[in-house]
């Protein structure tokens, strides 16, 4: 192209240099001829010199110039035909739909054909490079989502454990100032006791001291009723001679009184007698009985009184045993309390700096607690963004997906082979329900898949039971009922195009999910139908 | 229980005795002597109220438990603390009637009542300070067994 431009260019110069040098040359020669015969050959000679110059410029300027324009035009209308057809592949890629942008471009030169189907296979391997990216993404911050999440959770518990242990240290380090003042309190009261330790120490070697005394009395005692128990027992003897002296005497007047009674009359005044030395053995025995239960009565108190010095003495052993035993107590005592009160003021010191370390401790929990708090806002704002993130890739996804490539990861490439099979078949209804079952069999994150007619009333439709519930599919799909309102439809209708949803919550399963929709066409390439797929896309992303 | 200065015909003197709950009175002629119990030693198969031989005054003499022989269906005596010695009219050998205790000599006039039911060595009874006394006659209380 270039080397023509040049050649043209050249020529109309050339044309143009050829007529200055014959008009130069013939007037040259004009003026500088004054004969009359030779300016006239020179007239016919520059003649025939304008007639070779037109010819020449005719040949080699005007003919090529006819040609050229002769080539531009053919040249404008192959680059029309080649604009349209790019126009129109722009546009099928406008619409995402790179199979058929692919195969509109095969029309186009073969350097601009290849060129385009290389930009376009490398949009198409960018599409579902993102594509995998996104879910790699999704999965990343659906992952990065839980961990976050429970590290939020983590988090807030270790903050409420914070908040709890800093309860319990403060409440630790009233509890250790209430000890030291206790401990205070308690080493005055064992200081108080120590005195009254001594002062009792002191009281008990004077009470040992008065046992012991008392103890000696109670021996002086018991050496005194011993004597006059012996001295009773000598009374006894003698009571015993006195009476059986009596008895002895009771007898003679007996046998006197049987010897007076013998002798008659002569013995009357010797029994007289008799009787009198009888009554007054028999008195003297009375007496004597009588002297007998006295002493019985002070030789039972003598016993008593030996009984009691002797348990006087036990009770005095013991409780001189028990005096010094408790002399020995009060000084274990003393000695207690003398380290008690020792340890007391070592309490009350390690209380006071456990109340100092609780307190500082204190300080570092709260501290700990804010960082802890900020974590778990960080972590909440990092679990925020993982959702946040997830949602994009979502959309990512979803963006990637409303281009159509020649993948099987493109839904829109499977909607649309889907609405081929159905394009001779909508009549079918065995048919029909046969394509969408096996689309929903073969794939599990479909919800439902469903064929509408071109008035938006449901002509069809198949569930994945291993997704929707049964109790829903019963009050919300039914035939014959109209989605001429949903915007899928109004989409496919009107831009006559695949079309992708925004996610959307279903109602069948509460979930979220997005639709594909894909115009069905008969032979001719009119619309018959709209085929869509409900995508669930917690089961997509799974996936 | 009297001792009177007189000595009247119709009076009775007797030495009244206690074995075991008995209260016995025993003509004086017939009582020899009281003693404190002697010394006793028994013999072999002899009968309950037997209770041994005794030597009093160096004379060998038949100790009798006189409870068993008031009462021979109850209780054995245990006090006999003191013996009276009485020997028969016949100048008998001399018999100890081991008793509980010895009141001394009384005179009392012969109101006595014997009982057709009383054995031959009971005299009679009467009445003393409410109480029974049972007056013995020696002489039947030692009769051998043939001459009855």
């Amino acid at each position: 192209m270039q080397v023509e431009r040049r050649t043209s260019i050249l020529r109309q110069w050339l044309g143009m240099a050829i007529l200055t040098v014959v008009i130069l040359v013939g007037g040259v020669m004009l003026e500088i001829t004054s004969d009359g015969d030779k300016e006239e050959w020179y007239i016919d000679a520059w003649m025939v010199l304008g007639i070779a110059a037109l010819a020449s410029h005719l040949v080699l300027v005007s003919l090529p110039r006819v040609r050229l324009e002769r080539a531009h035009r053919e040249l404008e209308q192959r680059h029309a035909r080649q604009c349209t057809i790019l126009e129109e592949s722009l546009e099928e890629m406008r619409h995402g739909d790179l199979v058929e942008f692919l195969g509109r471009v095969d029309q186009l030169p073969e350097v601009m054909s290849e060129a385009v189907q290389a930009a376009a296979q490398a949009i198409s391997a960018l599409v579902q490079q993102i594509q995998t990216s996104s879910v790699e993404v999704a999965t990343s911050a659906g992952t990065v989502h839980a961990t976050s999440a429970e590290l939020v959770e983590g988090a807030s518990q270790q903050a409420a454990a914070v908040v709890e242990i800093t309860a319990t240290t403060e409440e630790l380090a009233r509890t250790a100032g209430q000890i030291a003042t206790s401990a205070g309190g308690q080493a005055e009261f064992v200081a108080k006791a120590q005195d009254a330790g001594n002062k009792g120490a002191i009281s008990l070697e004077g009470a040992v001291q008065g046992v012991g005394e008392l103890r000696h009395g109670i021996e002086a005692i018991a050496d005194r009723a011993d004597i006059l128990g012996k001295r009773s027992r000598e009374i006894y003897r003698v009571l015993d001679l006195i009476t059986e002296i009596a008895q002895e005497t009771h007898i003679l007047a007996l046998n006197a009184a049987i010897e007076a009674s013998a002798a008659g009359e002569h013995g009357d005044r010797f029994g007289v007698v008799a009787e009198e030395v009888r009554r007054l053995a028999e008195r003297s025995r009375e007496s004597v009985e009588s002297v007998r239960q006295l002493l019985d009565g002070f030789s039972e108190s003598i016993r008593s009184v030996v009984v009691a010095t002797e348990e006087g003495s036990k009770s005095a052993v013991q409780v001189l045993e028990q005096s010094r035993s408790t002399q020995d107590a009060i000084e274990q005592l003393r000695s207690a309390l003398a380290d008690t009160a020792g340890a007391a003021r070592e309490i009350s010191l390690a209380t006071d700096e456990q109340r100092t370390a609780s307190n500082q401790v204190v300080l570092t929990l709260r501290e700990i607690s804010e960082v802890i708090q900020r974590t778990a806002d960080s972590f909440q704002q990092f679990t925020d963004s993982a959702e946040r993130l997830s949602g994009l890739a979502l959309s990512i996804q979803l963006l990637t997906q409303s281009f159509r490539t020649d993948s099987g990861h493109s839904l829109k490439n499977q909607v649309l082979g889907w609405s081929d099979r159905l394009r001779d078949s909508t009549a079918n209804l065995e048919v029909v329900e046969g394509v969408l079952a096996e689309v929903v069999r073969n794939f599990p994150y479909i919800e439902i898949a469903y064929l509408v007619d071109t008035s938006g009333s449901m002509v069809a439709f198949e569930v994945n039971r291993t997704v929707v519930e049964d109790h829903r599919l019963k009050v919300t799909v039914s035939p014959g009922q109209a989605f001429a309102d949903r915007p899928w439809f109004q989409a496919v209708s009107r831009d006559q195009r695949t079309a992708v949803t925004p996610p959307y919550v279903s109602l069948l399963t509460d979930d979220r999910c997005f639709t594909i929709a894909a115009a069905v066409r008969n032979r001719s390439g009119a619309m018959i139908g709209i085929l869509g797929v409900d995508v669930n896309v917690r089961s997509w992303t799974s996936i | 229980m009297r001792s009177d200065s007189g000595h009247p015909d119709n009076e009775d003197h007797f030495l009244l005795v206690r074995s075991g709950g008995h209260r016995c009175a025993i003509p004086v002629g017939a009582a020899k002597l009281v003693t404190k119990a002697p010394k006793v030693y028994p013999l072999p198969s002899s009968a309950l109220r037997l209770l041994g031989l005794a030597q009093v005054a160096g004379e060998p003499v038949a100790v009798v438990d006189l409870h068993a022989i008031l009462d021979p269906d109850g209780c054995p005596g245990g006090g006999h603390e003191l013996t009276v010695i009485v020997r028969t009219r016949g100048g008998g050998s001399a018999i100890g009637l081991a008793i509980d205790e010895a009141f001394g000599v009384i005179s009392v006039g012969r109101q006595w009542q014997r009982s057709t039911d009383d054995p031959g060595w009971v005299t009679g009874r009467m009445t003393m300070d409410g109480r029974t006394v049972v007056i013995l006659d020696p002489e039947q209380l030692f009769v051998p067994a043939s001459a009855d």
